[in-house]
């Protein structure tokens, strides 16, 4: 196992820049996923870290040993540098057997016959493959290549496993489970693991750090959870979901031991309290964020610690797990999803609110 | 009626009309049947009748022997089929350790110019071979071969570098066809394969060369498996490379035997050409039988999901020496053949090359020749008439091997491939018989018509392939909604199909144009005289020692290939920004 650490990296392809001076550290045992839009630089990143693509400029550091740095010309090649590496397409080589496919890398480094069959073995057990050993590897079905790439990647114990897009190319229900399996392997190897993917779900789910990409620069390496409830910037807020961004003006920012503050705010046809990472000065506007799925419906009267509003309903669209409403609180309106247990119609007065966790003040860069 | 209205079955006009339908499409393929039976079985059956008889068909004393037979398999003979499988065997080998090299080179390294050094590695093999054959019987001549005379003053050596005119030569020769034909395979597949196969080896640990060797070559054995079956068979077949270059150095193999069985000795031993071509046919059949049973099912899907680029490998400073090696192929495979055409022509006598032997006499001569000018005459017309016959009866087998489930486009499919067994020399023999023993007042043998239906049969497989790649990739779709619009099996064929099809069309026209204009082996036994073809009049000339004059034909036909590989590429790279 090894941390990585990326500093300053860069690749150009012509004049055109797709990855920009990228910093990232990960340390050693972590589950760090690449998020972002398509055309954003993760495939591009992720291959920098394993050499198949070099570098322009920009230095990268696995474990102890520099692996690239373009100011002093060094670069070591894929093979020197022992990590693990799932692609998209899988990659099973089909003119072996699943036993040839994982015993390659242990019978590329001279590892003794008797050796190579009690890891291949074990490898296989870990993916349970185990009993699939002799199939030629064109007769496998789309995750069971999945399996033999990962038990492949895994079984020469690389100091880092890479993963692009591993689950694209299989269907919904078979991408969740073998999601939660690589996660709880992932979990109990400890290895550290960047992983690549354009599902937002996909990547809430396995990892313990989120590393959101546009244009090739990061906006935001942070917790799932943090990534979505408490997003740096307007741009990280709107790559999940859709969120109601309100204009409220600020009377009052106190301190949170957290680090963070608690603001109370105004405007808009209603007052109340939300969190916030900075603070803006009393009598500043901030941009506050709320998620349609974080709203209640409030009875008459009820108070909440963070905002609420009166409002009628606009439209109303059930959607079985939940219903779209949109509330017109007269100065806005608000978009909140709702369970499906209220009734509501069109028309109705209602009281709705949302908890001080729900509002956020993002910055608008 | 408007063009939306379906032709209602419960009309009585419409069902006596779809039943009018039924049974004028079963004459088309009738009358296809007959017509493909009579190109193809028919010569095929003349051949196996010619070798258990002594005699031909009409002749009052022949009787059934096994002569043929046994003259094949006797000590002396054996020696030709032995040579046969052994040129094959090492022009195959060979052909395809460069080949592969060089397709490698042009789709998976940086290169420079690769697009170019790929058109110019593809370019002789559409040059007619007996031209390089000529080129190079000048060129490599032991005693007067300008190369060896260059060898000799840089030197001083009294030996010759090369002789062409041995077992070698016939190699070499063959080779130059060879490799621009597997080359045109193994590009395709090199560029197609998933560069992440190449990339998980690496990951794995193994160096470039390591992976070259266990992932990329190994991914590759099906094809070249396959490349290698074709050009082995191919190299049974071949007849200007030996007729050049083993025949006077005393080296037999099939096609040049057959040859001289029915064309040099004084009485035509029909029963000896006949069974030794059945022999090599046979031969040619357990190959593919082989290679079938070898790889099987073991077509890699190695296609990637994701349009990616290919990893394209950086050479560094080496690639300027690949690029080299390319072009001394391009060089000694066109540039020197057709050089030696070229200033051949402009000097009174080859091998005297002083400026004051400079002249235009034989351009003069060959353009007043109007022996000459007919054979380009016919060229032509059994060129167009060849191709476009082939490409139309093409098209037709293919949509009913393709499209349909009729019982019958098993046979129909096989007539069609049939001829790709049958060497050029072999149908040649074939048709000769079928010809001259055809019942009934029709004489086809002794005019343009015997050429052309041999070059329709030589060239079938060909167009057959050509159209089957495009049908398949065409929506079925279309065509059934023409025909529910009432259009008839004829008018759906032409409307539709060659319609949006026309590309690979004209591809397929192209080529079987270039097979005409190149053929020999079949055009030297059926021509008669007065309808001498281009490769026919080049060879007479050639053995007449008038070797001048054919430099200036040759450099005519050059001008031609390079005109028509210009227009094939075109029309490719359109299709190819089509469909993309
Ligand atoms: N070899 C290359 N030559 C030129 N441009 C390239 C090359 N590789 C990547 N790019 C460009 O760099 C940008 C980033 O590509 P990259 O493959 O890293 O995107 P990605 O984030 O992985 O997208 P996706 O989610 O679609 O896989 C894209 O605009 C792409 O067109
Ligand atoms: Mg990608």
């Amino acid at each position: 196992m090894a941390n990585v650490v990326i500093e300053n990296l860069s690749r150009d392809f012509g004049s055109f820049r797709a990855v920009d001076s990228l910093n990232l550290n990960i340390e050693s045992g972590r589950f760090v996923t690449l998020l972002g839009p398509s055309g954003c630089g993760k495939t591009t990143t992720l291959r920098m870290l394993a050499g198949l693509v070099k570098n322009t400029e920009g230095r990268i550091t696995i474990g102890d040993t520099v692996v690239s740095d373009a100011s002093r010309g060094l670069f070591v090649p894929p093979e020197g540098r022992n990590l693990g590496m799932v692609f998209q397409s899988y990659a099973i080589w089909p003119h072996m057997t699943v036993f040839e496919n994982v015993a390659y890398p242990l019978s590329i480094r001279r590892v003794p016959k008797a050796t190579i069959r009690e890891k291949v073995a074990a490898a296989l057990e870990i993916v349970e493959m185990g009993h699939l050993a002799n199939r030629p590897a064109p007769d496998l079905s789309g995750g069971q290549q999945q399996r033999v790439a990962i038990a492949r990647a895994l079984v020469f114990e690389p100091r880092v496993l890479l993963l692009d897009e591993p689950l694209s190319n299989l269907d919904a229900r078979l991408r969740l489970q073998m999601g939660d399996e690589f996660r709880v392997l992932q979990q109990r190897l400890g290895i550290t693991t960047v992983y690549v993917t354009h599902d937002q779900s996909e990547a809430m789910a396995l990892s313990d750090d989120v590393v959101l990409m546009n244009s090739g620069r990061i906006l935001q390496n942070s917790a799932p959870r943090e990534m979505y409830l408490q997003p740096k910037s307007r741009d990280v807020a709107t790559f999940f979901g859709a969120p109601n961004f309100i204009e409220l003006t600020v009377q009052k920012a106190t301190p949170r031991p957290e680090g963070d503050f608690t603001l109370d705010v105004a405007g808009a046809g209603g007052r109340g309290h939300c969190l916030s990472a900075f603070d803006p000065g009393e009598g500043g506007t901030v941009t506050v964020m709320l998620r349609p799925e974080n709203f209640e419906i409030l009875v008459p009267g009820e108070e909440t610690q963070g905002m609420a509003w009166e409002g009628v309903v606009k439209s109303v669209t059930f959607r079985g797990q939940t219903q779209t409403v949109v509330v017109d609180t007269g100065a806005m309106e608000l978009n909140i999803e709702a369970g499906p247990l209220v009734e509501l119609n069109v028309g109705d007065q209602i009281h709705v609110g949302a908890a001080l966790s729900a509002a956020w003040a993002v910055r608008d860069a | 009626m408007s063009a939306t209205t379906d032709t209602s079955s419960e009309m009585p006009g419409g069902r006596f009309a779809a039943r009018h339908r039924f049974q004028t499409r079963y004459i088309y393929i009738g009358l296809l049947i007959a017509f493909l039976a009579f190109i193809t079985l028919f010569p095929l059956g003349m051949l196996v009748y010619g070798s258990f008889h002594t005699g031909s068909p009409s002749s009052p004393e022949s009787v059934v022997s096994l002569d043929g037979y046994r003259a094949v398999f006797s000590a002396g003979n054996l020696e030709i089929l032995w040579n046969t499988l052994y040129i094959a065997g090492v022009k195959s080998v060979f052909s395809l350790l460069i080949a592969a090299f060089l397709a490698w080179i042009v789709a998976r390294t940086d290169t420079p110019m690769r697009g170019l050094l790929e058109v110019l590695i593809t370019l002789p093999f559409f040059i007619p071979p007996i031209l390089t054959a000529m080129a190079w019987s000048l060129l490599g001549n032991a005693q007067t071969g300008p190369i060896n005379m260059l060898w000799r003053s840089l030197t001083g050596s009294s030996e010759p570098l090369i002789d062409v005119y041995s077992t070698g030569g016939v190699i070499w020769h063959m080779m130059q066809y060879a490799i621009p034909f597997m080359f045109l395979f193994l590009v395709e597949s090199f560029r197609r394969m998933d560069p992440s196969l190449e990339e998980a080896s690496r990951m794995c640990g193994a160096s470039r060369m390591r992976t070259l060797r266990g992932i990329t070559l190994r991914l590759m054995i099906p094809v070249m498996a396959t490349v290698f079956t074709l050009s082995f068979i191919r190299g049974m077949e071949s007849f200007e490379s030996p007729l050049f270059f083993g025949t006077p150095a005393g080296v037999r193999v099939v096609a040049t035997e057959i040859y001289n069985a029915i064309n040099q000795d004084f009485t035509p031993n029909y029963q000896f050409a006949t069974a030794i071509a059945i022999v090599v046919m046979g031969l040619m059949l357990l190959l593919l039988l082989a290679q079938r049973a070898i790889i099987g099912g073991r077509n890699y899907q190695t296609v990637s999901g994701k349009g990616y680029r290919p990893g394209v490998m950086a050479l560094g400073r080496w690639r300027w020496a690949t690029f080299a090696f390319c072009l001394l192929f391009f060089f000694l495979s066109v540039v020197l053949p057709v050089g030696q055409l070229f200033i051949g022509s402009f000097y009174k006598y080859i091998g005297f090359y002083d400026t004051k032997f400079l002249t235009l006499e034989h351009y003069r001569n060959v353009f007043e020749n109007r022996a000459m000018w007919d054979s380009v005459l016919n060229t032509m017309i059994l060129g167009l008439g060849g191709a476009t016959l082939t490409m139309l009866l093409g098209s037709m087998v293919a949509y009913i091997s393709i499209r349909t489930r009729w019982h019958g486009r098993r046979l129909i499919d096989f007539m069609a491939w049939l001829p790709w067994l049958m060497p050029g020399i072999v149908l040649g023999v074939g048709f000769l018989w079928a010809f001259a023993y055809l019942p009934g007042p029709i004489t086809i043998y002794g005019t343009l018509w015997a050429l052309l239906l041999a070059y329709i049969a030589i060239c079938m497989p060909l167009g057959v392939n050509a159209m089957s790649t495009a049908f398949v990739q065409l929506s079925v779709d279309l065509e059934e909604c023409s025909r529910v619009h009432g259009a008839s099996f004829l008018q759906t064929m032409s409307r539709i199909l060659i319609a949006l099809a026309w590309p690979s069309f004209a591809i397929g026209w192209l080529l079987c144009f270039f097979v005409v204009m190149r053929e020999l082996s079949a055009s030297v036994l059926l021509y008669s005289v007065g309808n001498e073809v281009m490769s026919v009049e080049m060879l007479k000339l050639w053995e007449n020692g008038r070797a001048e004059e054919v430099c200036v034909l040759s450099m005519f036909m050059i001008l031609l290939v390079v005109a028509f590989r210009g227009i094939q590429i075109f029309v490719t790279a359109r299709r190819t920004k089509l469909t993309q």
